[in-house]
């Protein structure tokens, strides 16, 4: 499966087991320039696709190439080109977060000064100034999460890997977070690829996608790609008589089920437009208020759905 | 004490590196100066009889190990009159090579009693001259209940200072802060290498290990560990390592030896080993468990750098260590016997075996860390191995540690008579005498032939040295094909 035009990364046939338990099988992505989301629940194999493609797991079968590099053989020239924020991370705790940085910005080759420099500037960028003196023990996990942030992106990197980078984040760091991705991505052409299950916040964001089930990538392409495959959406109807409503839009074509509670109807309808012009006609008709129609949800969260139905 | 205030104690404690070496020192010092006090301060005073003196004996010499401060009591009765002298550890030596020799006290008669105060720590020895064949009893009373080690004990006092000064300061600095200035920045990166990358990860490994956690065991681990010292100081430890029969003989100049010996015992055995296993335990293990390596995998670091730092880490925390312990061990010797010619041998029978132990030790718990994947099952396992390499592993003498209390038995002996390591490390690889003893050749060399006499020392430097390199190799090839997650 090909997404965009020229791949930064390329995996080929790609399966790795943990003991009885298949975490990959057979893999096939290229991946281009942009932001790039790797939709999948947990435990679906997002994290394991990410380790292989930084050389920190060895695949059973196949072989991945970075800038046309292999990670395993070329580890460093990939690595000082690529910020990681892993999920659940792990810091020495008894070091400051500035100190943690600048440690970092040496690593990806900065001097001493210009290390510190850009520590302040990344923790400036994640809201964490204040505490920069304190050690990493003492953060709390969202804290940890934005520190997590800036390490992966202070090395001024072409392609970063955030793995459920808005875990731990309040909403306003979510926006701030999704808006940098947008930014960097735009107009510092930073690729991104990020891997999460909240698929929200991520549909604003992403050029492309691939959804990954139980090691399997399920579908890839833009969201308006995949958008075709939609056959139905759920819709929320918020009226002041539900009960009557629902009986009067039952027999509907496009209804498939229906669902009231209250002043609330959960519709699942194929052809929403045509729906949509219909309901408002049977309302009109039939003198029942209604105050607004808003999809249950996202486009991105009903292609999941949609393709994951019936999967185990 | 307001909870904010707390606070930032805590902080301090955790991030400052002046208040990390002052909590180290105060801890150490302190934890040390109880253990000498528990040794030094208790009265170990008591009475003493000598042999009658029967006529036909015409020299009877009785040997005392006193502390500056501490008292005899003497008192004799005879049959008809003597001669006794009270002579110092040098006029001993005059004595026994028939020289002419400067008597502390001379007193002649039938009866004779005199106190006598010790104003050096010292070897004491009393001659009875019995030219007249007479029947002779005599008896002392010690009394040492005064015998505290002052100079120790300010040396202690004073680091005890020295250390809370250091948290002082450290409390006291005020933080950096750090501000945020608008402007446009341009950077330029440079290549870095594989050995400052190495280094990077070394100093941030160092400033990790140096946890309070970490500063508490150390400290206590080490101050627990001198306490062999004090113990082979007490006089009847000397005894037990046949000192009296020594100045009997009369060797006398072996007594500062045996001295030596009896310090560098501490290096002995399990001290080192736990410490040099916990270390590992937990730099290596742990930072696998926790996933830190995990992190510091995905910046531009290559594996063997990561590992190459985790070995200088452990190899740098095990030497600085054991000069630490040197100064420490060293400078109260010092204060206390007044000599200072041992320095340089007694500086190297410790720090051969420190290193030593600590490459052997951090090789086995590294090969079962990676191996297990499990700190404290690695830590555990290892541990076991140091107990049956210590005290089980005679038959296999070459896979024993190289420990300070196998060297000082017999061949810090040799060591304190010289001046330079070099010498030193010279008759570590020529003389056979003293492999004799501490390789326990006696009872392997019907088995296997003067050989194993004439190369057992180098024999099992190369063997230890040779298991640690092949244990390192094999678990780097582990760590290579390992998946990090």
């Amino acid at each position: 499966m090909e997404v965009g035009e020229k791949p930064i990364i390329t995996i080929k046939n790609i399966s790795k087991s943990f003991g009885d338990v298949v975490a990959l099988k057979n893999i096939n992505l290229k991946i281009s320039e942009g932001i790039f989301g790797l939709i999948g629940p947990n435990g679906s194999g997002k994290s394991t696709l990410i380790k292989i493609l930084l050389g920190l797991v060895k695949p059973d079968t196949g072989n991945v190439k970075i800038f046309g590099l292999d990670p395993f053989k070329n580890r460093r020239e990939i690595l000082k080109q690529v910020g990681v924020l892993h999920e659940n991370m792990t810091f020495y705790e008894y070091i400051t977060g500035i100190k943690y940085l600048i440690f970092v910005a040496k690593l990806y080759g900065f001097r001493r000064r210009d290390a510190e420099i850009k520590a302040i500037q990344m923790l400036k960028l994640v809201n964490l100034l204040d505490a920069a003196q304190r050690p990493i023990k003492t953060y709390s996990a969202g804290m940890k999460q934005r520190l997590g942030i800036a390490q992966a992106l202070i090395g001024e990197p072409k392609l970063v890997f955030l793995d459920e980078p808005t875990a731990n984040l309040d909403p306003e760091g979510r926006i701030e977070l999704l808006e940098k991705i947008g930014e960097m991505a735009n107009e510092q052409k930073t690729t991104f690829i990020i891997a999460t299950h909240i698929l929200p916040e991520l549909e604003k964001i992403v050029d492309n996608i691939a959804i990954i089930y139980n090691g399997e990538i399920l579908k890839t392409g833009s969201i308006q790609e995949i958008s075709k495959i939609l056959k139905t959406r759920t819709l929320k109807i918020y009226v002041r008589e539900a009960e009557k409503l629902a009986k009067l839009i039952k027999s509907m074509p496009q209804v498939e089920s229906i669902d009231f509670k209250h002043d609330q109807i959960i519709a699942k309808v194929t052809r929403p437009e045509s729906f949509h012009n219909q309901l408002m006609e049977i309302a009109r008709e039939n003198n029942v208020e209604i105050f607004g129609i808003e999809p249950l949800y996202t486009k991105l969260e009903q292609i999941f759905l949609e393709l994951t139905r019936g999967r185990k | 004490m307001s909870k904010k205030t707390l606070r930032k104690i805590l902080l301090k404690l955790m991030t400052s590196t002046t208040v990390k070496i002052g909590l180290f020192i105060f801890l150490f010092s302190t934890l040390n100066l109880i253990r000498s006090l528990q040794f030094t301060w208790k009265p170990v005073g008591g009475m003493g009889e000598g042999i009658p003196v029967f006529p036909g004996e015409k020299h009877v010499i009785d040997c005392f190990h006193l502390r500056w401060g501490s008292t005899i009591f003497f008192s004799l009765n005879s049959t008809g009159d003597i001669t006794l002298y009270l002579l110092d550890s040098e006029s001993l030596v005059l004595f026994s090579n028939g020289s002419e020799f400067k008597p502390i006290i001379k007193k002649q008669g039938s009866n004779i009693t005199f106190t006598f105060k010790a104003e050096k720590t010292d070897y004491y020895g009393i001659i009875i001259e019995n030219n007249e064949n007479n029947i002779i009893t005599y008896s002392y009373f010690l009394d040492s209940s005064k015998e505290y080690d002052y100079s120790t004990i300010y040396f202690l006092t004073t680091l005890i200072f020295t250390g809370l000064t250091l948290m002082l300061i450290g409390f006291i600095k005020p933080t950096k802060k750090y501000e945020f200035k608008e402007g446009h920045y341009s950077f330029k990166k440079r290549h870095v290498s594989g050995l400052r990358v190495t280094w990077e990860l070394t100093k941030i490994g160092l400033t990790s290990a140096s946890s309070p956690f970490l500063i508490f065991i150390c400290a206590f681990i080490f101050a627990g560990g001198m306490a062999p010292k004090y113990s082979h100081i007490q006089g009847e430890a000397f005894r037990e390592t046949g000192l009296v029969e020594l100045i009997r003989n009369p060797y006398v100049s072996w007594i500062d030896l045996l001295e030596t010996c009896a310090l560098g015992g501490f290096a002995s055995g399990l001290i080192i080993s736990i410490f040099i296993i916990l270390i590992t335990s937990v730099i290596v293990g742990g930072e696998l468990e926790r996933g830190v390596s995990k992190i510091l995998l995905s910046y531009p670091v290559d594996r063997r750098h990561w590992f190459l730092s985790k070995f200088l880490t452990v190899m740098l925390i095990n030497f600085t260590v054991t000069l630490i312990v040197a100064v420490f061990t060293f400078v109260p010797f010092y204060f206390y016997y007044h000599y200072f010619q041992i320095f340089y041998s007694y500086m190297v029978i410790f720090i051969i075996p420190f290193l030593i132990i600590g490459l052997y030790y951090f090789s086995i718990t590294l090969f079962l860390t990676v191996k297990f994947r499990d700190p404290i099952k690695a830590g555990l396992t290892s541990f076991l191995i140091a107990i049956l390499l210590e005290y089980f592993s005679w038959p296999l003498i070459f896979l024993r540690p190289i420990s300070g209390s196998w060297l000082s038995r017999d061949y810090s002996v040799w060591a304190a008579e010289l001046l330079a390591p070099k010498d030193l490390l010279e008759l570590l690889m020529e003389d056979n005498k003293f492999l004799y003893h501490f390789f326990r050749l006696d009872i392997l060399e019907d088995v296997f032939g003067p050989l194993l006499l004439l190369y057992g020392f180098p024999l099992t430097i190369i063997v230890q040295l040779t298991i640690s390199i092949v244990l390192i190799l094999l678990s780097i090839k582990i760590f290579e094909k390992m998946d990090v997650t």
